[in-house]
């Protein structure tokens, strides 16, 4: 239909009287009502769980959640060690993983001549790594312990190993990202200075890209906080009656003791998988968080 | 905050030079009230030249390969110490290809090339044993689009001086002395630790000129300085240009023919060949004279054509 616009005078009254807009047929009302539905059924999913985690949990999350040991016995059980071995993995594994993946994306993204077949074979590579699933990471994780010829796989590095190598493409695909989003001006002028492609990297293109590495990187670590498969496989569901206290120690993290309660019989023990589970859920909550103010606090207009 | 933004913009007759160069010092007189460096009105560019510039710079047959295309073919120039040297042409003439030939910018383009000699004060600039970065250090350049740093007013200027490793004496006077020079330095005393991105376009570009004499080079390239800015900042950067051709040797790409004609000592016309058999465009240089001679009363018919605005 070609559009026709009448004399003046009456231009603005035919288009307030737009009876049936185009934007309205009733195909785009039912596109858009299911996009309602997908919405409602993803939004009060989550609320149901929160909730009813919640109830479930809130009368057991107190002190003796951070202070008590596990224990055949609900009322004298605490997750001491598993809180304290959560952070001891994930600062192992955040010091593993992150100078490698921001380093190898520096490379990839600075340095690496893009038309060089091998430089392309690890790009791809990267790619398929953020899809495969975490288990398998986990039995990559055995036979690094195993080829130093550990013998007790269940220890702080094995499960950093692991999660590292997890997270690994994810803080790769984030910095190159990040480094992307720096504008080749910046570069081009740090070089036009006489200052050398290092310098350039290290002082300009590195600063500038900070702020979407930390949030690609914090958003990772919390990943790694919430996995639970492949520190299983690394005999991560001991009974730990122990504070973790180096690279060398047994552990136990957080999902594998809400795993582990959740399997007892007793009712009680439920009680306090909720209530690890609600600390879980705060402390992913909180690092997401983190992760949004970094970015909005940083957010350039170049 | 711009102290001129209510400041009526004069309208430039572009057949008329006398007439620019006149609203040109009226805005001159008005921008430069704060600013005891640039209130020598723009010199247009009728002073005394010799004949064949004593080169700083000099090109000959240059060919410029982007891959297999040939992006300029054969230019022979010759760049003047202390003057002001502007290449104009109609786009995709090779005019700024040229340009970062000269600092060796050209480098990080992919698949770039450049055959033929391109001499700095005598030495071939792209001979094996001659370092690109000590060649960029002595030959600064300043992009179309202002590109501060997102870092300090400071730490803009002190980054160049860093990273080169330049001795000086102190920090503090070697960025007062750069932005005295650009012209910035009564506009931001204040506010040194401020961002850079605080600063209006033309303050911005103003910095980019401040932090590249910052490192003392003996030859700036300017591409297009001033096509991202207003006409009063433009002004601005035009008045500056003609303080520092004392300093420093100076060769700006532009699109604005009066900008050539109000501040450049010499002038060289570029314009895009069309080969017959690929079709391909090549810029090739069709004349480089003083800028009086090559608005006055140009040698060939396209310089004509294009400065009277038949084409380009």
């Amino acid at each position: 239909m070609s559009l026709h616009t009448p004399a003046t005078a009456t231009r603005t009254a035919r288009l307030g009287a737009t009876g049936r807009s185009k934007e309205r047929t009733p195909g785009s009302v039912i596109f858009l009502g299911l996009l309602w539905v997908s919405l409602l059924v993803a939004f009060v999913t989550l609320v149901v769980l929160i909730i009813t985690t919640v109830a479930e949990g809130w009368d057991r999350l107190d002190g003796r959640l951070f202070t008590e040991f596990p224990s055949s016995r609900p009322a004298e059980a605490g997750a001491r060690p598993a809180v304290l071995g959560s952070l001891w993995v994930v600062g192992a594994t955040a010091v593993l993983a992150i100078p490698l993946g921001v380093a190898t994306a520096v490379h990839l993204e600075e340095f690496a001549d893009r038309r060089n077949w091998f430089n392309r074979f690890i790009e791809l590579n990267i790619q398929n790594l953020s899809a495969i699933p975490s288990i398998i990471y986990g039995m990559l994780a055995l036979g690094v312990l195993a080829l130093f010829g550990v013998g007790n796989k269940n220890i702080v590095i094995g499960a950093a190993v692991a999660l590292g190598l997890l997270i690994l493409p994810v803080i790769i695909i984030s910095t190159r990202e990040a480094l992307r989003a720096v504008p080749s001006e910046l570069r081009q002028a740090s070089l036009a200075l006489g200052s050398s492609e290092l310098q350039t990297t290290w002082r300009i293109t590195l600063p500038a890209a900070v702020p979407g590495i930390a949030t690609g990187t914090i958003l990772a670590l919390s990943r790694a906080v919430g996995e639970a498969a492949p520190l299983l496989l690394l005999g991560g569901l001991v009974f730990i009656s122990f504070d973790p206290n180096g690279l060398l120690s047994g552990f136990t993290t957080m999902p594998i003791q809400i795993f582990s309660w959740t399997n007892a019989p007793q009712p009680a023990f439920h009680e306090l998988a909720a209530a690890a589970s609600i600390l879980l859920i705060a402390i992913l909550i909180g690092m997401n968080a983190i992760a949004i103010v970094i970015r909005n606090s940083h957010q350039k207009r170049w | 905050m711009s102290t001129h933004d209510d400041t009526q913009v004069p309208t430039r007759n572009p057949a008329t030079p006398p007439t620019a160069a006149q609203t040109q010092e009226a805005t001159m007189a008005q921008a430069t009230t704060s600013n005891p460096i640039s209130t020598r009105p723009a010199q247009s560019a009728h002073r005394d030249l010799s004949d064949t510039p004593a080169s700083v710079l000099e090109c000959e047959d240059v060919d410029v390969y982007y891959g297999q295309f040939r992006a300029v073919r054969e230019v022979s120039l010759a760049f003047g110490h202390n003057e002001i040297t502007a290449l104009i042409g109609p786009s995709g003439c090779g005019k700024s290809t040229i340009l970062r030939s000269l600092n060796r910018m050209n480098d990080l383009v992919e698949g770039a090339r450049v055959k033929g000699s391109i001499r700095y004060w005598g030495q071939d600039m792209y001979a094996d044993a001659v370092d690109p970065i000590e060649v960029r250090r002595r030959i600064g350049m300043v992009f179309q689009k202002p590109n501060p740093f997102p870092k300090s007013i400071y730490d803009n200027i002190a980054y160049g001086p860093r990273v080169t490793g330049m001795k000086v004496a102190s920090m503090d006077d070697h960025v007062e002395q750069a932005l005295t020079r650009a012209a910035l330095w009564d506009e931001v005393k204040d506010k040194l630790k401020q961002s850079a991105y605080g600063l209006s376009g033309g303050q911005q570009q103003r910095l980019c000129i401040a932090r590249t004499i910052a490192v003392e080079p003996d030859v700036i390239l300017m591409d297009e300085p001033c096509s991202a800015l207003d006409p009063i900042a433009t002004a601005r950067i035009e008045s500056l240009m003609v303080d520092l051709r004392d300093l420093y040797t100076i060769v700006i790409v532009t699109h604005n023919m009066q900008q050539a004609a109000r501040v450049a000592d010499r002038t060289a016309f570029f314009t895009a060949g069309v080969d017959e058999e690929t079709g391909d465009r090549t810029g090739v240089l069709v004349e480089f004279d003083r800028t009086s001679k090559i608005f006055e009363n140009p040698a060939d018919q396209r310089t004509e054509d294009y400065i009277t605005g038949r084409f380009g």
